[in-house]
């Protein structure tokens, strides 16, 4: 354990020192305004499951049925909460139950859209498809019309949780890489390192911690400047990103000892950190990628950050993804071990 | 204090080293010398718990370097042919990590500082160091932990007369302390300056092991007779053949006739076919 200590303070005070921390919280920012812009363009009908609450007339169901699949109907106001809160559903329209007979006497009721602001690459064009809807029937629907967002959510929390995911893939299959392959193939001193009596579990170890706090550093500052610690469940969000941390770092890490180039390292973590990267983002919008995204270890990490951030959940409803997201660490330390014990032979 | 037998290590089809067997004592500087490619790194590894050998039994102190590396790494020091040091961190910081992985006290850093000339740059970043200095902090972090045994692995490489004149003083000087020194090299007047024995290694294989002295004497003989004629021609003749010296001069212009000792490089050519560079 010592050693660990000692390899991993080494590391720190070199982070700190070459400033890769600096252009790592740079190249964040970057990429978070990309995240929240950018991929709006995979947005399709039929991703977003919706609830309708209380009675509403047929026109009006097909008409949202030309782009929702996916309509439930809910039996009351607090069944079309809850799903939205559990992240079920993204999107609820709640209809007062005596809308027609108000209408009749003349009033203009109102209709309330509940928002699951958290799914920003949806919100947008959903609620302006349901706004013009609503105008075709202005005449006879002549009603109110008032969103309101799931939660106290901000609109600067948002790409809360795509934020902190992207930035753990970011450390994982970036900056750890490119430590590793530093310590390995440019300043050669991992053969240094393992002349001593440290072994190779316990460099792998040193730089998976250093990963990991980095990323929990990152995560808590991200979360405080976002005025969101409390937000969700800050102990099933931990854990996650701890396990996840640990995950992903474990998988640049092994990209980082079986290559034998640095630029082959690079590309490799490159390419295989936006395919998770995007794996994790996009699953959610369409149940064919959710399938095959399931055994990708990003898929647990985005939707176990979203779930304990926004959704509140407790550790026995993000327990699937836990699971997943351990098994994906003892398979990832295996793989290392493996890997480093066989540049020896 | 390391014993080697049919040690192997092969690459694909390649055999890097093939079926070595050797000894070396406690409290001697072996050379172990070869050209580039030889063979000479992949064996230090082995010996030193950086690479598995393919076949064949190793004893550093008595102890197998696969299956009891922790206690070699502890006895052995390394100083390796490439200069793998921490070029972002100071001297100091250098020699402080390592001695705390080896769990020696701080004294000892600045003691070998000290000893290496290095004091004065001690909080430099290794990054501005002259390959002269990166070497006499490499050398001084091989031993750091006071090992038994040194692997030297080219030290003098690259080096400048100065640099290297001084990297060959320590060498003698750490010897001096009782520490068993294993010398890789292809400078051939380096071993024969430095060593006690010298194995040659060609092509992954041993054809020689003995002292500097009797491998000269087994392979070309005791004296060379110098032969400089006019044009500037040179032969050599082995002092044996004394007889037939005027038969090989007849008819010629000679300007010079010298009695030289062997050196070890012809002894190398002798054994190998070849000159060493």
């Amino acid at each position: 354990m010592k050693n660990i200590l000692i390899l991993l303070k080494k590391d720190i005070k070199d982070s700190l020192r070459n400033g890769e921390i600096i252009f790592f919280l740079f190249a964040l920012v970057c990429i978070s305004i990309g995240i929240n812009y950018g991929p709006s363009i995979f947005r399709q009908k039929g991703q977003t499951k919706i609830v309708v609450c209380a009675p509403i007339p047929s026109e009006f169901i097909e008409l949202l049925r030309t782009k929702f699949d996916n309509i439930v109907f809910a039996k009351s106001a607090e069944e079309a909460n809850l799903l939205i809160e559990k992240g079920k559903a993204s999107l609820a329209i709640f209809v007062p139950p005596d809308l027609l007979q108000r209408i009749k006497i003349g009033e203009k009721p109102e209709i309330k859209l509940l928002v699951d602001v958290t799914r920003p690459l949806n919100i947008v064009s959903d609620i302006t498809f349901i706004k013009k809807t609503l105008e075709q029937f202005k005449d006879i629907l002549p009603v109110r019309f008032t969103i309101s967002t799931l939660g106290n959510i901000s609109r600067s929390q948002i790409v809360l949780d795509l934020w902190l995911s992207i930035s753990i893939m970011l450390i994982a299959f970036f900056l750890l890489p490119q430590n590793i392959v530093d310590e390995k193939s440019q300043q050669n001193t991992l053969s240094a390192l393992l002349l001593t009596p440290v072994s190779e579990s316990q460099f792998l170890l040193s730089k998976g911690l250093w990963a990991t706090l980095l990323c929990l550093a990152n995560s808590l500052l991200i979360l405080v400047l976002s005025n969101a610690l409390l937000l969700g469940r800050i102990e099933v969000l931990l854990l996650v990103i701890i396990l996840g941390t640990i995950c992903v770092s474990g998988i640049g890490t092994f990209v980082s000892i079986i290559s034998e180039a640095p630029s082959i390292t690079v590309v490799t973590s490159a390419i295989i950190g936006v395919i998770l990267m995007m794996s994790g983002v996009l699953a959610p919008y369409s149940e064919i990628l959710e399938k095959i995204c399931w055994v990708f270890p990003s898929y647990h990490l985005f939707i176990g950050i979203k779930k304990s951030l926004f959704y509140k959940c407790s550790f026995l409803e993000v327990w699937t993804n836990v699971v997943a997201l351990g098994g994906w660490v003892a398979i990832s330390f295996w793989a290392n071990l493996i890997a480093i014990r066989r540049q020896k032979s | 204090m390391i014993e080697v037998q049919n040690l192997t290590k092969t690459f694909g089809k390649l055999k890097a080293v093939d079926d070595i067997s050797f000894t070396v004592q406690e409290g001697e500087i072996f050379g172990f010398l070869g050209r580039n490619g030889a063979g000479k790194t992949v064996t230090i590894k082995m010996l030193t718990t950086q690479m598995l050998p393919t076949s064949g039994k190793v004893r550093i102190d008595g102890y197998d370097p696969i299956t009891e590396s922790l206690k070699v790494k502890k006895i052995v020091g390394v100083m390796p042919e490439i200069q793998n040091l921490y070029v972002r961190m100071t001297a100091s910081e250098n020699l402080s990590l390592f001695a705390k992985l080896y769990r020696v006290s701080q004294n000892r850093v600045r003691e070998l500082l000290k000893m290496f000339q290095l004091e004065e740059w001690a909080n430099k970043l290794v990054k501005t160091f002259s390959l002269g200095m990166k070497q006499r902090l490499l050398f001084a972090r091989a031993l750091l932990a006071c090992p038994k045994i040194l692997f030297l692995d080219e030290p003098t490489n690259a080096l400048d007369p100065q640099a290297a004149d001084f990297v060959r003083e320590m060498i003698k000087e750490i010897n001096r302390q009782g520490i068993t020194i294993f010398l890789t090299t292809h400078y051939i007047e380096e071993a024969e300056m430095l060593s006690h024995r010298v194995a040659i290694i060609e092509k992954g294989k041993i054809v020689a092991c003995d002292t500097v002295e009797r491998l000269k004497k087994d392979t070309v003989g005791e004296n060379y007779i110098k032969i400089t004629y006019k044009n500037l021609e040179e032969t050599k003749i082995p002092s044996s053949e004394i007889s037939r010296l005027s038969e090989i001069i007849k008819g010629k212009e000679v300007s010079a006739l010298e009695i030289e000792k062997p050196t070890l490089r012809d002894a190398f050519i002798s054994l190998t076919g070849k000159d060493i560079k």
